[in-house]
């Protein structure tokens, strides 16, 4: 075959550009899971009104998913914490809030939105939502670390893995992975747990309760008559994530 | 040729850098290890030892993506029966040194289950200390010098 | 070419090697952080990007200056930008290296980087970042060494460069407009919220780029027998001057809706800035100098004659580059995080080893920049003499 070695090279370079363009046909094919839609939309609702003075809930969840305890407030990592209810809701708060409001722990986590941001922005697609429940869910094995969805998310929801979580645990539960370093973490709804047909940790943990869990789609479920029951407020409604986790005040 | 004793010497000491490998292990063969991977009484690997030793990366793989990402949990074995999909929690239930199944602790998750679990035959590892080094992961993969980072997040304890 | 680079006077040697030794510890001190993870830097969970993004975000200006000097030569025949064209083609490649490099060494697992490419997600604006990054390093690779190379040989650059010419003077604007989006359409930042991030980007683009080009075609002309040309400077200095004033309109601009709406979320992260907020006031004296520079620097250029003066002008391009350097490679990425989400303040301050890393992809620049343009001048003296 006759061929300038100009030929040749436009030729290899044609292929190898083809080869490169591989990853596209994955784009372009759309999403292809196989995951026969039970078509939940997890929820959770914080009556914040029965929230008492303990940390049970934390512990429950911290433990059972082996989420470090680092003393360092920059690089310490939380799924579940507490705050105030001007830090919680600040742009309703004025000079004049009760008493007993201000001093009212608010649960904070993940808000599992159905328009989240964090997923908008991941260039790995390492934080997703799952179709087949609405949880958004992190995949630490593709997870690069670059922390876009932190500076993504309107709720500080998410922590960074700034150290080797490992020797930051207490006592590791064997049947959870921890983390490493160099990957964004934050609460999961406890997927593992629903998977079983468990609650999720926290609300298990509850001794008053006050944590309430459920199928938004499902009008029956618990989630849903506390809704039409209580009048109830999200976080930054106005930046249209339209989250998933609902505080009775 | 130009500076020739300068470039026959790179060229020499070149080629024995790169073939080094092969004459510093000259006469020091190694076996490969045997794969004694630990049975239980009245257990069976989810796949047979042919398949396994072919396809159980590919079969993790998988599972990482399907457990993740699609939420699919369960795995059907050619054989028909159902398993978790799950390193930690079906994989190392036998394969972990120094494992006896027979007296299973239940998880370290200190809660107790409001409702009740589905049955899916996983039953937690052990909580007895455990060798990394002489795990039968770590040896053969060891010897084909191929390192999954795998222990980094699962826990082998 | 290359060759050209390797022989050179003994005060370009002491340069190279002053150069290695600082990216040989900036490379240790990266392989610190390799191990130890990035608690080794300043960030926080509030501030999760520092020093590293904020420099990129600058350094991605700087790279789409090269457009500066060569719309003006190729679209409008400028002919006096043509000795300095390649110099500004060869400053995009270091700079958009730099930018690269910032990024790989904020990644939390720097070993996944393929991911970006393996699971594309075009809905992902570091994807296209990604993209239009080593588009443009690509591109300013082929044109700059294939039009010097043409130089050398006195001949025209083959047709097809030109069309790439075409081609880089958008895709130079696509940079910076997509590094600006990464952070324009976060909903939670309210700092960054603003519809003219975009247009900031390019101002302060325009104005620190070719400061860094006429600082740099000074240097040439005073160290090399190449002599950039007096009239290609002036002219130079007449864009440094507009996109300067520009630029600081701007900041008047998002002063103006911050304060006049006096809505505690818009001004909360420009007070923190300039101010402070709740006694936290770390980044202040940085914001100042940045603004008292910049006005020194425009006073200065709007002048014409300190402008036209090489000594005056080179104060002011300095001026300029450092109080950029200040506005987008310190203050824009860190005020976006302060006050957090829940409207408290965490402070962000750099460590050692970040400054060091930092320094080390510093260096890294400015080696590529010396090896290139010691080929740009050796070429261009060859063909002189």
């Amino acid at each position: 075959m006759k061929i300038s070695r100009r030929g040749f090279i436009k030729l290899t370079g044609a292929g190898a550009l083809g080869l490169g363009l591989l990853p596209v046909k994955n784009v372009l094919a759309g999403d292809h899971s196989n995951v026969t839609s039970d078509g939940k939309r997890w929820a959770m609702v914080v009556d914040s009104r029965k929230c008492g003075e303990c940390n049970d809930c934390i512990v429950a969840c911290h433990k059972t998913h082996n989420v470090p305890e680092i003393d360092n407030k920059e690089e310490e990592i939380k799924w579940l914490w507490k705050e105030k209810y001007e830090h919680a809701f600040p742009s309703q708060k004025h000079d004049f809030v009760d008493e007993d409001l201000k001093k009212r722990p608010f649960m904070m986590l993940c808000n599992h939105c159905d328009n989240p941001a964090c997923v908008r922005v991941c260039p790995t697609q390492a934080t997703f939502k799952r179709k087949s429940d609405g949880i958004v869910m992190m995949d630490y094995h593709r997870c690069i670390g670059c922390r876009y969805c932190m500076a993504g998310c309107p709720y500080g929801a998410r922590s960074f893995n700034f150290n080797d979580p490992r020797p930051f645990i207490e006592e590791i539960n064997k049947t959870y992975p921890t983390r490493t370093k160099g990957v964004v973490e934050k609460c999961n709804f406890c997927a593992e747990r629903l998977a079983k047909g468990s609650l999720p940790a926290c609300v298990e943990a509850c001794p008053n309760n006050a944590l309430i869990f459920g199928d938004l789609n499902d009008p029956d479920s618990e989630v849903r008559k506390v809704l039409r029951e209580h009048y109830t407020i999200q976080r930054k409604p106005d930046l249209g994530t339209r989250p998933s986790v609902y505080y009775i005040v | 040729m130009y500076d020739k004793g300068k470039i026959i010497t790179g060229i020499v000491i070149f080629l024995g850098l790169m073939t080094f490998p092969f004459w510093m292990s000259l006469g020091k063969a190694v076996n490969p290890p045997e794969a004694e991977i630990a049975q239980q009484l009245g257990e069976e690997c989810i796949e047979d030892a042919e398949y396994m030793r072919e396809n159980h990366m590919k079969l993790l793989n998988d599972w990482r993506t399907e457990v993740v990402r699609e939420g699919d949990r369960i795995y059907v074995a050619s054989d028909g029966e159902k398993y978790e999909k799950s390193l930690q929690n079906t994989c190392l239930k036998c394969h972990a040194k120094g494992e006896n199944p027979g007296n299973v602790k239940l998880s370290d998750d200190g809660l107790e289950s409001k409702y009740k679990e589905i049955d899916l035959n996983s039953v937690q590892p052990s909580a007895e200390a455990y060798d990394l080094e002489s795990s039968d992961c770590f040896r053969c993969h060891e010897y084909a010098a191929v390192e999954p980072d795998c222990w980094d997040c699962h826990i082998v304890d | 070419m290359l060759e050209k680079a390797f022989s050179g006077s003994k005060r370009y040697w002491s340069w190279v090697i002053f150069l290695l030794v600082l990216i040989g510890i900036g490379f240790g001190s990266y392989l610190y952080q390799l191990n130890k993870g990035l608690a080794v830097t300043g960030m926080s969970r509030d501030v999760s990007w520092g020093l590293y993004i904020g420099q990129f975000t600058f350094f991605v200006g700087v790279a789409a200056s090269a457009v500066m000097v060569v719309l003006p030569y190729y679209l409008h025949n400028v002919k006096e930008f043509g000795r300095i064209t390649v110099f500004g083609e060869f400053l995009a490649i270091a700079a958009v290296t730099m930018c690269l490099l910032f990024i790989i060494v904020d990644l939390g697992k720097p070993m996944r980087l393929f991911n970006v490419l393996i699971y594309a997600t075009p809905h992902s604006i570091m994807f296209w970042d990604m993209i239009v990054l080593n588009g443009y390093l690509l591109l300013n690779i082929l044109i700059g060494w294939n039009v010097l190379e043409a130089e050398r040989n006195a001949v025209a650059p083959p047709k097809w460069v030109k069309k790439l010419v075409y081609v880089s003077i958008p895709w130079a604007v696509s940079i910076h407009t997509v590094t600006a989006f990464l952070i324009s359409g976060l909903p939670g930042r309210h700092y960054w919220l603003t519809s003219i991030m975009a247009a900031r980007f390019l101002a302060s683009a325009f104005a620190a780029g070719p400061a860094l080009l006429i600082i740099l075609s000074l240097i040439v002309k005073k160290f090399t027998k190449f002599n950039p040309g007096e009239t290609a400077i002036k002219k130079l200095a007449l864009i440094v001057t507009y996109a300067t004033i520009i630029s600081i309109f701007f900041v008047i601009l998002e002063f103006f809706t911050a304060f006049y709406s006096n809505i505690p979320s818009h001004m909360h992260s420009l007070e923190y800035l300039f101010a402070g907020l709740e006694g936290h006031s770390n980044m202040v004296p940085f914001m100042w100098m940045f603004a008292v520079l910049a006005v020194i620097a425009m006073v200065l250029l709007i002048n014409p004659g300190t402008r036209n003066k090489e000594n005056t002008l080179l104060i002011a391009c300095i001026a300029v580059f450092v109080s950029m350097m200040l506005e987008k490679g310190l203050g824009l990425i860190i005020g976006g995080f302060i006050p957090n989400a829940f409207e408290k303040v965490t402070e962000y301050a750099p460590t050692l080893p970040e400054l060091l890393i930092t320094l080390g992809v510093w260096a890294i620049g400015a080696f590529i920049l010396t090896i290139l343009y010691k080929v740009a001048v050796s070429v261009k003296e060859e063909v002189r003499a």
